[in-house]
């Protein structure tokens, strides 16, 4: 079964892999071989088959939705290849302008994209690692994403935990927060609370 | 015999006896360690100040009079996906280069708990990957017998290295034959027990449904007691199995009257004439000691190998979505969120590692769903019924774990050939049964051959009990690799 080059292309996309063409080249030949093999099972008749879900049959244990001890936040982001106290830092989703002119108009495209994980993963922000700090999120949540003028790397701080979305502080005269190399921005929609957290 | 080559169960009973002391057994191996691994292969990192001090805990608590554990400074080593607190764990991947897990793997926690001493980590396929330890990102292990070939794989580091006598014995972790294949190129024993007998909390997932973590050891018995020590219900995995795990050393009865082997043809069609008489010679022996023999058909076989192929892929193309350079890992820079995560995941997953993240994710696309993933999961219902069938008129299933010894390195050319290498293993990760290889004699040219056996779900006590006698009538006895970590 051959698979176009464009069938390759957009499965790299979908999984987040950034290929170089001669590996696109490569991948295109043996994938088609690979699906080749398979082709055979379309033949085998599994009407009224179930998928099989579980090895061995089980029932779904379920536990009392109390609290429980886990990993705490700074255990949590010991492997973080970048991190500002309880966060996980990554770039912002918003590629920085090509050239940033002097009273240039920031970006303002909608800050929720910059934290938008990839197809099939956990979002990269959602993992437990304990409270955000509210001094460094609360009171940027929802502001508009602020470009420093030609910044080597913007930065996107992203709080560790889905915590509900503080109330934006008032940005009624549209005058970007000062110059900054570091960008703070939140999901645009606030998650459903998280449970089981203790008070 | 040496003290290389000690048994996991006499390593105990000598540090229990007084015989020796657990640090010496650990200084002893770690020697051994610096000097034949540089050519061996098998250690990605070696802990020598850990091992050294937990063996002395494990004296002290000696001196104090205090209770032993059953592997009582038993030196093991952890293929390197089983995460362990402060020691480094890559998956064979440089996607986790670097990282230190802040935890460690339930198996990890269970060894420790008795007694056993962990030496370090062991190479593998990149995220188990392989069948020949080729796909590791750091570095090639060698089959100790000829280290012109492969270990097998992908647990290939465990199985040289319990080989070689460089640990006593060893975890690997077997997603569609990652234990019982590179246990049968080494000469040695290798378990995967059912799906949901041992937790999988804090193994580096490759494929969730099939995945299960089983010990590499040099004797059944060695078997047994690493397995006695590592099943059992883990509230932390969700499909680990709540039910009475047995007394798996008492289960070494030595008799096989009576016990009914299955001989399914699909898996006596293809295969070197070396491993066929190796075979033949293993079911006179059961024969001699009073087993019956039935011949009998499992008629989807040949559907496991696609079966296998989109599953495994689907999944990992779902569980390596999280090393995307944001909360451990190596990171790529970039200017935006996609580039970075898209840079880090092209620079951090070898090949193969990419091939199956993108077979998975075209067979997980909307609208093909159906036609492969699904599909897929019906033949495994189908390969599923094959065995309850089987266990109905048998009570082990007996095959070769594989069609040919350990091959040469380089000699699978292409994926497809190399997935052909894992036919015979399959099934029993499909159909979440337990499976053990031990040694059944050795080619003309002197390597290994295995003989799998297969059991009802959650009866490892048979396998084993079966798996001993083989052991006893046509196993390996005292002959050990006469190549690299040979006596020789």
């Amino acid at each position: 079964m051959a698979l176009t080059r464009k069938e390759v292309e957009e499965i790299a996309l979908l999984a987040r892999l950034s290929l170089a063409p001669e590996e696109l080249d490569r991948l295109q030949g043996e994938l088609g071989a690979i699906l080749s093999h398979f082709e055979a099972i379309s033949a085998v008749d599994t009407d009224g088959v179930p998928a099989m879900t579980h090895a061995v049959p089980m029932d779904l244990r379920l536990r009392p939705d109390v609290a429980q001890p886990s990993m705490d936040p700074q255990t949590a982001l010991s492997g973080a290849p970048r991190r500002d106290g309880d966060l996980f830092v990554v770039p912002s989703s918003i590629a920085p302008p090509a050239r940033a002119g002097a009273g240039a108009e920031p970006a303002r495209s909608a800050p929720a994209a910059a934290v938008a994980p990839p197809v099939g993963a956990s979002s990269p922000v959602a993992l437990a690692a304990g409270t955000p700090s509210p001094a460094a999120v609360a009171p940027r949540v929802d502001a508009p994403v602020v470009v420093a003028p030609a910044p080597a790397a913007a930065a996107t701080v992203a709080p560790a935990v889905a915590a509900p979305a503080a109330p934006a502080p008032a940005q009624t005269d549209g005058v970007p927060e000062p110059v900054s190399t570091k960008v703070v921005t939140a999901p645009s929609a606030a998650p459903p609370p998280p449970k089981g957290r203790t008070p | 015999m040496t003290q290389a080559f000690w048994s996991a169960a006499e390593t105990a009973r000598r540090v229990a006896a007084g015989e020796t002391t657990a640090v010496a057994v650990v200084d002893a191996m770690l020697a051994r360690i610096a000097a034949i691994d540089g050519e061996l292969g098998a250690y990605l990192a070696v802990d020598a100040a850990g091992a050294r001090a937990r063996a002395g805990e494990i004296d002290a608590a000696r001196a104090a009079g205090a209770p032993l554990g059953p592997l009582a400074g038993v030196p093991i080593a952890l293929k390197d996906v089983l995460v362990t607190r402060g020691l480094a764990t890559t998956a064979g991947s440089k996607i986790l280069a670097g990282w230190i897990p802040p935890y460690d793997a339930h198996v990890v926690d269970k060894l420790r708990a008795a007694g056993a001493v962990v030496l370090g980590k062991v190479n593998c396929d990149e995220f188990a990957m392989g069948s020949s330890t080729e796909n590791s990102a750091y570095r090639v292990t060698r089959n100790p017998w000829d280290p012109s070939r492969v270990p097998g794989g992908s647990s290939g580091g465990s199985s040289a290295a319990v080989a070689a006598g460089l640990c006593a014995a060893s975890l690997g972790t077997d997603t569609g034959g990652s234990i019982r294949q590179p246990a049968a190129f080494c000469g040695v024993v290798g378990m995967k027990p059912t799906y949901g007998r041992v937790s999988r909390w804090g193994v580096v997932a490759f494929a969730s449904s099939l995945d299960q973590v089983g010990p590499l050891t040099r004797s059944v018995a060695d078997a047994a007691l690493v397995l006695q020590a590592i099943a059992g219900f883990d509230a932390r995995d969700s499909t680990s199995l709540d039910v009475p795990v047995p007394e798996y050393p008492a289960a070494l009865t030595g008799d096989v009257r009576g016990l009914r082997f299955g001989l399914p043809q699909e898996y006596f069609e293809a295969m070197d004439d070396e491993v066929r008489t190796a075979m033949a010679r293993a079911v006179a022996a059961l024969v001699e000691r009073g087993a019956e023999v039935v011949d009998l058909s499992l008629p989807h076989t040949g559907l496991a190998l696609p079966a296998y192929y989109l599953i495994a892929p689907a999944e990992a193309s779902s569980n390596l979505a999280r090393f995307d350079g944001v909360r451990y890992g190596r990171r790529a820079e970039a200017d935006t969120l996609d580039a970075m995560m898209a840079r880090t995941r092209d620079e951090g997953f070898g090949p193969e590692a990419k091939r199956r993240i993108l077979l998975g994710t075209y067979a997980l696309r909307t609208g093909y769903y159906d036609a492969y993933y699904k599909k897929a999961q019906q033949l495994r219902t189908l390969i599923k019924r094959d065995f309850d069938r089987a266990f109905r008129y048998c009570d082990v299933i007996l095959t070769p774990t594989t069609p040919t010894a350990a091959f040469a390195f380089g000699a699978k050319a292409t994926p497809v050939d190399m997935y052909l290498a894992d036919v015979f293993t399959l099934s029993c990760n499909l159909a979440g049964l337990p499976g053990i290889s031990v040694p059944c004699g050795l080619t003309e040219g002197g390597l290994p051959i295995g003989a799998q056996l297969l059991g009802r779900p959650l009866d490892e006590a048979t396998l084993l009990r079966a798996g001993a006698v083989i052991e006893a009538a046509v196993g390996l006895g005292d002959r050990r690799p006469p190549g690299i970590g040979g006596i020789a």
